[in-house]
């Protein structure tokens, strides 16, 4: 009966480790990513900006990098340039739900955007700044959100109950016209191409 | 362009395409895609070039016309998240496995496939630089609260590697800049505050000599 047992355990070890053989796959520190494929490559820089990392957003064109960072008392919004130059640092009181970061494409407009909720259901903030770090406009609006359009010309409603029958676009200096649907459809989505 | 899903009284899902110029919107096209009532789609089920707008409708991707809807292309897949690359290659993670597609003007083939582990993690980012990937995966589960753990994988021409920080990669159009950024290491939450664990930025300059 020992023997079985043994022979059952060995031929279970057997199994277990040819699994995890597969799933084993070798690690590499970052230093050795850059050693060894970006051989054409120089380390400019490394940056440490302030805080845990939240959400971060790439300017697609400009290569510019808005982080958007936490810790235990303060949100950080981070602007860097290409070169990882940090051109400005805003702080905020971390006491809000939901809080995400969108940079136009070519790096001209930030969209920092705060979602909550209270008793009356989900509303969202959304805090719009130019590359300066000018505030263009900072808004509250019930049911949805803002998504900036890659071209940073427009911001587009997103439902944050699931649909919504009546929609407003804003441009950089706030809202511009009503509505987007006709009475008999209702939004669930949106994307951009623009 | 603007893109709008909607729906219907009758439970339709429509693809509406808006133009938006001076300020003014106007409508171009409009597509029944003929979803059942229980299948939902979203923004992130979308994704857009200039030549075409491609649906994730996880049975299948179908590829449209961007100008008038036209369906230009179609491919069957399961359960699939995708990812579209700076060159143009789609990555669809299915299952535990994860394919490269290249894009030939409106034909598309399987390439490779890249990996076959990882089977519970979804594609979160991917970036293609030279023959090298760069791969971004995430995994969500409720424990206590929603966890979300990463992986970041290097997936170059034979082989297969977990970097052991998670990165997020960009590159630079011309490929002169490359941008790793980390936003914090994992299984640090009972560690005290060292910031040296967390938000990170490395950027990497082609040498031209």
């Amino acid at each position: 009966m020992k023997k079985i047992m043994l022979l059952m355990l060995l031929t279970f070890t057997c199994f277990a480790g040819t699994a995890e053989f597969q799933n084993e796959i070798e690690e590499l520190t970052l230093e050795k990513v850059a050693g060894d494929y970006f051989y054409d490559y120089d380390v400019l820089k490394t940056v440490i900006p302030d805080g845990k990392g939240v959400n971060y957003a790439f300017a697609k064109n400009s290569g510019d990098l808005v982080l958007l960072n936490n810790n235990n008392i303060s949100y950080f919004l981070h602007y860097l340039d290409i070169e990882s130059n940090i051109l400005w640092t805003k702080d905020f009181k971390n006491d809000e739900y939901k809080w995400e970061i969108q940079i136009s494409e070519d790096g001209a407009t930030i969209l920092l955007k705060i979602l909550n909720l209270d008793k009356f259901g989900y509303f969202s903030r959304s805090i719009l700044y130019d590359r300066d770090g000018t505030e263009l406009f900072d808004i509250q609006i019930d049911d949805y959100e803002l998504i900036l359009a890659p071209s940073g010309k427009y911001l587009a409603p997103r439902p944050l109950t699931g649909y919504l029958n009546e929609a407003y676009l804003y441009n950089r200096k706030g809202k511009i016209f009503y509505p987007l649907l006709s009475r008999n459809l209702i939004m669930t989505d949106i994307a951009y191409h623009f | 362009m603007l893109f709008i899903i909607s729906r219907s009284g009758s439970n339709n899902k429509l693809l509406i395409c808006f133009s938006l110029i001076d300020n003014s919107c106007f409508k171009i096209w409009e597509k029944n895609l003929e979803l059942p009532s229980s299948q939902n789609i979203s923004s992130s089920d979308i994704m857009i070039t200039d030549k075409w707008l491609g649906l994730n409708l996880s049975n299948r991707i179908i590829f449209l016309d961007s100008i008038n809807g036209a369906i230009i292309n179609e491919m069957k897949t399961e359960n699939s998240i995708w990812c579209l690359t700076s060159k143009e290659n789609i990555i669809v993670k299915t299952g535990g496995s994860l394919y490269n597609y290249s894009l030939l003007n409106t034909g598309i083939f399987r390439q490779e496939e890249l990996i076959d582990y990882f089977p519970y993690y979804n594609l979160d980012e991917c970036l293609v630089l030279e023959d090298n990937y760069f791969v971004t995966l995430k995994y969500s589960y409720r424990s206590m609260n929603y966890i979300d753990q990463y992986r970041s994988l290097l997936i170059s021409q034979s082989t297969r590697f977990q970097i052991q920080e998670v990165l997020n990669w960009f590159s630079s159009e011309d490929s002169d800049y490359i941008v790793a950024v980390r936003l914090w290491k994992e299984d640090l939450e009972d560690e005290p505050y060292d910031p040296q664990n967390y938000s990170k930025v490395t950027i990497f300059t082609l040498n031209h000599e």
